[in-house]
This record gives structure tokens, C-alpha cells and sequence, in this order.
């Protein structure tokens, strides 16, 4: 049994507490709270330059915040390095695609079981009964996380050589090959067609069933509004508004900070 | 048969072949820093000294077999390596590459400077210990140990180090460690190859260490194919080899060496065997004859 909230609520897979991030003297995230329930998908939205891209990389264990705390499953993450909180469960995809450009597609997956397997060294010299089959289930996991995406019959291709929305499904198949409990999206469906959008959207509800819980960013009003059960809206650094799509889209605060202030 | 008969029992020849299996086994020490892992170090040579100096030592003051004295070198040089890992290995790039060319001139002068190992003088009077065929065995092994790290999950992760630290970090690969890893497993095959080297030569000299030293295993690496274990090979055959089949144009050959180089970059600037995957190909080839089985 785990531990539930006060009130009997849920609790939170995702909790951030009063995260500061300041780049010399630019404070690029200011004071923001922020919770993933989880099963849901949540959005991130804002205007450029609003610090969303950095609260990614605080949670991902990229940037430390110079105040405030991160907490996943109930416990503190904060400054922990990146490759400690993938092995806790969260994994990410990057805004400008971070992959492995001149390895295969099924390596690239296959790189994403790291966290979860084992041999080392002296496995990989030694290729013991063990080894072998730990190889072997890495490459039937990847395959099933590329079937998934719709990539497998690419695997042997190099992966700088795919689409651009194709490299973008092969970012999310790769961090799900570490069997993340919370998966962070940054910008999915940047430099997608709308057919490609729609493919996504089937496939981030997919992950969803799965029992992953997802925390987006991304400017596409129209897949953020229709894909998430919560959405939070930032502006400069802070938390403008926060509630479901319906809420926020009516809520005067964020028109103004997206269309300017009404003159009268 | 003829020909292979006489080719053996040509003493010269025998020499050659052998050093430059010694040198294959540092660059394939190499390829794994630089090729692999994508760590740039320009002290290679330096790790080389180590392990030759330290096994020479044994060998002239201590009654040990070979074969320990030598092992003990190579483990001498992944110590030094580690060592220098710890605190260059948070740098990247260019500032690696300085870091270790540093480390590589401070080891040669700490040798010219040692009395244990004869300074300047050098050392002299090492046993002959480094047989042809001891040299054959520990090549074949080192390729068999280096084909199963790089193609196995430990490969893997260094490779995506090479290709994306923030991207491997974020699949939950401790880059750092790897590095440090990768850096004490390169200078090990260097420390057994610079080992058989005074065991061969039965004379060491810190000059045979130098920038130049360190220099020409890195050619052997990157005109090869960086990351390519047959491309370490050909690349050392050619490289180690191309001095001495020059020698018929006597006064011309360091020239006509430097140009094979410069061509070389020009036409092949990933190297020789660069971006060419054997396993790659093997696998395009089998596939569609799996394919087909399948579908029955």
C-alpha cells in the first residue's frame, strides 16, 4: 500500500516546491510549484523564453535550481545527477532532438535499457550464458518499444538519416525502453505535419494506458488542449495560471500573455 | 610457400611485423579512448613508457616470469590512467587533448630525471623476453577483447558518450565513470604494449616517448577510421609499414610518408574503414534470407 495524500487525494508522482533556477542574473524560473498526478498527462505551455525548457532540465537532473525542491514518488530528487533520476523513473525527450545521429535506430533504443540492465566489463568480455541473455532481452524490449512507434522496420537504418517526425517517435521509443514512470516530453510535435500530429496524439494516449504518466511541453495549442487533463501556463518564469484546458484557455491572464494586454 | 618461408626466416622482416603488432595493440588501447569513447588524448605514448619502464624494472631487480611483470606494467599505466582521469575527464574536447599532452611531457621528463631508470642515458641491458609469437597471441587476444567491449551494453554506452554526453547521461549511463573506465582499459593495452616494446628492444629511452610517439599512434587511429577496429588495423599496418617499404627513395621518404597523409585526408577524411559497420553488413545480408524463413 502506498502512503496516500491527507485527504485520501492521490497522491503526487511529480511535486515541485518553490523552484528558483537563476542564470547570472536572469532569473529564468521564479518561486513555481507545480504537481503531475499520476496517470495524467499535463502540459506545459507559455511563451518563448518563459522557462519551461529549464523546469525540464531541472527534473531531469540536467540543471541544479538554486532553490526550492524536486520530489518524484515521494521522494527528494533535487541535484541528484541525470543519470540517478533515469534509473528512478523519469526519462526525457529533448526540444532539438538529441540523438544518437550516427548509430543504428536499434541501438539507439537499445541504449535506452541501459539504466535497466547490467553487464559490464568483464560481461562483455567474458559473454556468459547471462550476458547473452540479457543482450538478447534488451534487443526484444527495443524491438517492442520500435514496433510501438512504428519504426521497426527501419531499425537497421542510422539514425540521423530518418524524417524529422520520425526521429522525433524514435526519441520517445528510446526513452521509453527505460520504462519510465514519468515521461517528460519536450516540444513533441515541433516540425510535424498535421497527419504526423494526429500519430502522436494516438501515441501519447497509448503511453498513457500504459500506466505512464506524461508531462509535456509544447506550443501546438490545439494537441495540448485536446491531449491533456491539466495544464499549467507560464509566463516570465512564474505560474500564471493552472487547471484544466477549458479553465486556462478562459482565463484572462493567459489571453493577455499571449495576445498582449487589450487596450481600451 | 616459398615466399612465406623466406619471409620468416628474414630477420628484418620478422622485426618489422612484430613491432608493429606492438603498436597495434597501443592503438587499439587508443581507438577505445578516442575512437569509442571519443575522448581525445595526445599522451598515449606517455602510458606506453609507463608500462615499459615499470615491467623493465621488474624484470632487470625482481626473478618474476614475464608474463606477470608484463601484466603488472599494463596495470601500472590504467593506474597512471585513472589518476589523470579523475581530474581531466570533466573537460571535453580540445581542453582533454591539452590536459593529456601535458600529462605525456611531464612523464617523459619525470623518466629523463629518474635515476632508477637510467635518465637520460636510458635504460639498457632489459632481458629478451618479446617473442614474435607471444606478440601474435596477445594481438589476436587484445582484438577479441575489444570487438566483445565495443559491441556488447558496456560498447554501447561509450559510444553514445561519444556521440551525445547530455543524451547518454539522460539513458542513465554515469559518463564520468564510463570515461574513467575507458581511459583505464585504453592505457592498459598501452602499458602491455610499451612492456613488450623494452622487452623487444632490450633498451628504453624517454625520448621514444615523446609528443611525436603519442602523435603517430593517434595517425594509426584516425587515418584508419576512428571507432573501427579494422580500421585501427589497416591503418597501423599501412602507417607502421609505409616507412619502411619507402626506404628505396632513401632521403625522399619522410616527404613522400607525409604525403600519403595529406592524400589520404582529402579522400578518405573519416578514415580508411571510417563509417563502415562490417557488422552492419553482415547483418543487411542476412536479413532477408531470415525474412523469408519467417514467412513459411
Amino acid at each position: 500500500m502506498r502512503a496516500t495524500g491527507a485527504e485520501g487525494k492521490q497522491p503526487h508522482l511529480l511535486e515541485l516546491n518553490e523552484i528558483t533556477v537563476q542564470f547570472g542574473g536572469l532569473t529564468a524560473v521564479d518561486g513555481l510549484a507545480l504537481t503531475v498526478q499520476e496517470g495524467q498527462i499535463a502540459a506545459l505551455i507559455g511563451p518563448n523564453g518563459a522557462g519551461k525548457s529549464t523546469i525540464f532540465n531541472v527534473i531531469s537532473g540536467i540543471y541544479r535550481p538554486n532553490r526550492g525542491k524536486v520530489r518524484f514518488a515521494g521522494e527528494e530528487i533535487t541535484g541528484l545527477p541525470a543519470n540517478a533520476i533515469t534509473a528512478r523513473g523519469i526519462a526525457r525527450t529533448f526540444q532539438n532532438i538529441r540523438l544518437f545521429r550516427a548509430l543504428t535506430v536499434l541501438d539507439n533504443v537499445k541504449l535506452g535499457r541501459h539504466c535497466r540492465t547490467r553487464a559490464g566489463i568483464l560481461g562483455s568480455l567474458l559473454r556468459g550464458a547471462r550476458v547473452r541473455a540479457e543482450e538478447q532481452a534488451i534487443i526484444d524490449y527495443a524491438r517492442r518499444m520500435l514496433t510501438m512507434v512504428g519504426l521497426d522496420d527501419k531499425r537497421e537504418e542510422i539514425a540521423g538519416s530518418l524524417s524529422y517526425g520520425e526521429q522525433r517517435r524514435l526519441e520517445i521509443a528510446r526513452a521509453m525502453a527505460s520504462e519510465p514512470r514519468l515521461l517528460l516530453l519536450d516540444e513533441p510535435a515541433a516540425g510535424m505535419n498535421p497527419q504526423e500530429k494526429v500519430d502522436l496524439m494516438c501515441l501519447v494516449e497509448g503511453i498513457r494506458r500504459l500506466g505512464v504518466t506524461v508531462l509535456l511541453v509544447e506550443h501546438d495549442m490545439k494537441f495540448v488542449m485536446s491531449i491533456s487533463d491539466t495544464v499549467a501556463v507560464l509566463d516570465y518564469g512564474r505560474k500564471i495560471a493552472a487547471g484544466s484546458p477549458v479553465e486556462v484557455q478562459q482565463n484572462p491572464e493567459v489571453i493577455a500573455a499571449y495576445l498582449g494586454k487589450g487596450g481600451d | 610457400m616459398e615466399i612465406v618461408r623466406e619471409f620468416f626466416s628474414n630477420p628484418y622482416y620478422v622485426q618489422v611485423m612484430t613491432l608493429m603488432g606492438i603498436f597495434l595493440i597501443s592503438a587499439l588501447g587508443l581507438n577505445l579512448i578516442t575512437g569509442i569513447t571519443g575522448q581525445f588524448s595526445f599522451g598515449h605514448a606517455a602510458f606506453m613508457s609507463i608500462g615499459a619502464y615499470c615491467s623493465a624494472l621488474l624484470s632487470l631487480h625482481l626473478p618474476l616470469p614475464f608474463l606477470l611483470n608484463l601484466v603488472v606494467g599494463g596495470i601500472a599505466a590504467a593506474l597512471f590512467g585513472v589518476l589523470l582521469g579523475f581530474p581531466s575527464l570533466r573537460l571535453t574536447g580540445d581542453y582533454l587533448g591539452i590536459t593529456t599532452l601535458g600529462f605525456g611531457e611531464i612523464v617523459r621528463v619525470v623518466f629523463i630525471n629518474l635515476k632508477v631508470t637510467g635518465g637520460a642515458r636510458g635504460l639498457a641491458g632489459i632481458p629478451k623476453e618479446t617473442a614474435p609469437w607471444l606478440v601474435l597471441i596477445l594481438v589476436l587476444a587484445s582484438l577479441a577483447a575489444v570487438y566483445r567491449l565495443q559491441y556488447s551494453r558496456y560498447g554501447r554506452a561509450l559510444t553514445a558518450i561519444r556521440e551525445d554526453e547530455i543524451a547518454a547521461e539522460a539513458m542513465g549511463i554515469n559518463t564520468v565513470r564510463y570515461k574513467i573506465q575507458a581511459f583505464a582499459l585504453g592505457t592498459f593495452f598501452a602499458g602491455i604494449s610499451g612492456g613488450l616494446f623494452a622487452h623487444l628492444i632490450q633498451y628504453l629511452n624517454p625520448s621514444d616517448f615523446g609528443f611525436a610517439r603519442s602523435f603517430e599512434i593517434l595517425n594509426y587511429v584516425v587515418l584508419g577510421g576512428l571507432g573501427s577496429i579494422p580500421g585501427t588495423v589497416l591503418g597501423t599496418a599501412v602507417l607502421s609499414l609505409a616507412p619502411e617499404f619507402l626506404r628505396f627513395v632513401k632521403d625522399y621518404r619522410m616527404l613522400i610518408y607525409g604525403g600519403l597523409m595529406v592524400a589520404m585526408m582529402i579522400f578518405r577524411p573519416h578514415g580508411l574503414l571510417g563509417g563502415v559497420d562490417l557488422q552492419r553488413w553482415w547483418r543487411r545480408w542476412r536479413q532477408p534470407r531470415e525474412m523469408s524463413g519467417g514467412a513459411v
